[in-house]
């Protein structure tokens, strides 16, 4: 494996896909010209076989020139890959500095059994690596080779190294039917959309059309002259209503696009998450990367009992891809509670996330939030009564009571509790969201107090994690003192590593 | 280091060392009067354009204009002596402290704000020195960790002799962590 060589021919396709996803996204654009231009186009058929015929020509050739100018080589402990037609590309990846280890599978790979594997670093999110259609078994066999590389400071405990000969476990597979509940509960429309993209206007008009043609003609329907409102209203109703079904719809068909077939197993300190419909991903996080462990509830979850667990690693490269996030990060969708409890266990066994007794914040929260609104609350209704507008000075009424309910609801949900490895922090609002992390990975702490917060004796404390910052507020002065000192104490003293 | 060997750690909170208890470091005074000093000159140098706007003769300016430069003068004149003010005393609240294994940084007038920095937590070090302080004698210290960018630790209002001989021991002292 030591010289220079090409991927599998196949890869010909993901070139190929590739281009036309850019074409696609570029192409957007030129929808008008070319429906403007679409009686032209038919008047000339010949032209337009030959425009066809040159543009599928021209990206299977691209795709070759793609293909054959993208080269790897594999050393004992480096990869290096060269790539790219006009602008040359040598990346040199030493195994130990790859954060994360992607197998993809797009859906024309799988029947030959072809994978594309991707490598992050910890580094700017420039630095990806990938390698377009390896053989499985090849993909596989570099995995557990990237896996199970350690770097020099940690080779004093041979331990922690993942030999490839140890079994894999299966700690939990999701079912359609937990699928489904996931589409219902969490909004996972956009990974339909992102399929979708491409046929998106299309589709709109053709419904649109559609329903012209059942004779439902939307300005007509809305006109409140020919209506009365409460049939209007009735009629949005049943609007938002269908519109929200199909919303629903499209999110459970997302989620299961995206987590068809999931499993989590772990193999020796690696854990393993693979899932995909269409295109296959497999994600492996080592065990001592995971910073963060949330439980996360929207208020649907809470109702049917379903937990979104989510191993949180370095944010260091988050992409605003859409989809980006849900497909490359692990997270368990729509566990029990049961389950929840058994995986958190596993990774870091010593958590008492279940058991904890959480602490509440200071009620000042609610007055000083509530504070903040008064004097924009008061200027309003004076305004509006000023000017007789009773209906409008109601409004504001109700609605600053309405944000006042839900800061009170903000500071019930809002609790942090610590032990002597791990922090817990409980917020949310409608829905309740669990933050569970070693003390020792943090990285500063930061510890924030108003003079009228000094007044009353509070603080709020902010801890910094690799994948983020848990701020706590408004809890005694004397707590948070004691959480920062306690946080240093054992991030100092017990020098451990935060990955 | 397995995880097992972390049982039963029992920490007693009155023992452990308190951040808030070392005695704070005020920055050099020379920062504060250099800073006081580019506010003054830049809310100066506003004012003396819109007094040559004012009273310029070269070309005619609308009433309107004019009127507007009344205002904008007593704004330039109220934002500046505000930001005199309260720069000053934002500067005076700037204190650090260094302990043997972290950094400690002071802040904020009506907000305070105490952000420690552990040694063993920093990926690099940075000394920053912009022309103004290079002319004055004075560097920033910026210790980058594995948190993110909005989380970069940067004190100011050094000289470079305490900057670098911090530098210094940071470095010394940060690669003292074993890894798992």
């Amino acid at each position: 494996m030591n010289n220079w060589q090409r991927v599998s021919p196949i890869a010909l396709f993901y070139f190929v896909a590739n281009d036309i996803s850019v074409l696609v996204n570029n192409l957007i654009y030129t929808i008008p010209l070319v429906i403007t231009s679409y009686n032209v186009v038919l008047d000339n058929p010949v032209w337009l076989i030959l425009c066809i015929g040159g543009f599928i020509g021209l990206l299977g050739f691209s795709a070759f020139l793609q293909y054959y100018f993208f080269k790897f080589r594999l050393t004992e402990h480096t990869i290096e890959i060269k790539s790219g037609v006009f602008k040359k590309l040598h990346l040199n990846l030493p195994f130990t500095r790859i954060q994360n280890v992607k197998l993809i599978a797009p859906f024309y790979f799988r029947p030959f059994r072809y994978t594309t594997v991707e490598l992050d670093t910890a580094g700017s999110a420039k630095s990806e690596a990938k390698i377009v259609a390896l053989n499985d078994m090849l993909a596989q066999k570099l995995k557990s080779k990237i896996l199970s590389q350690v770097s020099p400071r940690q080779r004093a405990t041979p331990n922690d190294a993942a030999p490839s000969n140890i079994d894999e476990i299966v700690l939990n597979q999701r079912s359609l039917k937990d699928l489904i509940i996931h589409g219902i509960t969490n909004n996972r429309i956009w990974i339909f959309f992102a399929l979708l993209a491409p046929f998106m206007d299309a589709a709109a008009k053709k419904t649109n059309e559609l329903l012209t043609s059942f004779g439902f003609n939307f300005s007509e329907v809305f006109s409140p002259a020919t209506h009365a409102w409460w049939q209007l209203g009735l009629y949005a109703l049943g609007v938002l209503m269908v519109s929200y079904l199909i919303v629903v719809l499209f999110s459970v068909f997302g989620s299961i696009i995206a987590f068809y077939g999931y499993t989590l197993s772990k193999q020796g300190k690696n854990y393993i998450r693979r899932s995909g419909l269409f295109t296959h991903h497999e994600v492996v996080m080592k065990l001592p990367r995971l910073q963060l462990v949330i439980s996360q509830q929207d208020w649907l979850d809470i109702l049917v009992k379903r937990i979104n667990l989510r191993f949180e690693q370095t944010k260091s490269q988050q992409r605003s891809k859409p989809g980006h996030e849900v497909r490359n990060k692990i997270m368990v969708p729509s566990v029990t509670q049961q389950q929840f409890n058994s995986l958190i266990l596993d990774v870091w066994p010593k958590n008492a996330l279940a058991t904890i007794e959480f602490l509440p914040i200071s009620k000042r929260f609610i007055l000083r939030h509530i504070l903040l609104l008064t004097p924009i609350a008061t200027a309003l209704i004076g305004a509006s009564l000023y000017h007789q507008q009773w209906q409008l000075a109601l409004i504001v009424v109700v609605s600053m009571t309405l944000l006042s309910l839900l800061i009170v609801i903000r500071w019930y949900r809002w609790g942090y509790a610590i032990d002597n490895n791990f922090m817990y922090v409980r917020k949310g609002l409608f829905g309740v969201n669990y933050y569970v992390f070693p003390i020792h990975k943090v990285q500063q702490t930061k510890y924030h107090q108003s003079l009228l917060m000094a007044h009353r004796k509070l603080a709020s404390i902010s801890l910094v994690l690799a994948s983020g910052v848990q701020k706590v507020p408004f809890m005694p002065q004397q707590t948070a003192q004691q959480i920062i000192d306690k946080t240093l104490f054992i991030v100092e003293s017990t020098k451990r590593s935060w990955m | 280091m397995p995880d097992s060997a972390f049982d039963n750690n029992v920490i007693n909170l009155d023992e452990i060392p308190r951040v808030q208890q070392v005695p704070k470091k005020d920055l050099m005074p020379l920062y504060y009067q250099v800073n006081l000093a580019i506010r003054a000159s830049l809310t100066f140098l506003l004012f003396i354009v819109l007094l040559v706007l004012k009273y310029e003769v070269f070309f005619v300016l609308k009433p309107n204009y004019h009127n507007a430069i009344h205002w904008a003068i007593v704004v330039v004149a109220a934002f500046g002596t505000f930001s005199m003010l309260y720069g000053y005393l934002y500067d005076r609240a700037i204190a650090y402290q260094v302990r043997e294994l972290d950094i400690t940084m002071y802040s904020g007038v009506f907000f305070k704000k105490v952000v420690t920095q552990p040694f063993l937590r920093l990926q690099h070090i940075e000394l920053k020195r912009g022309p103004i302080e290079r002319k004055f004698g004075l560097a920033t210290i910026q210790v980058f960790s594995a948190g993110g960018s909005q989380h970069t630790f940067s004190l100011p209002g050094l000289t470079l002799k305490q900057a670098t001989s911090l530098r210094q021991y940071i470095l010394e002292h940060k690669d003292v962590a074993y890894h798992e």
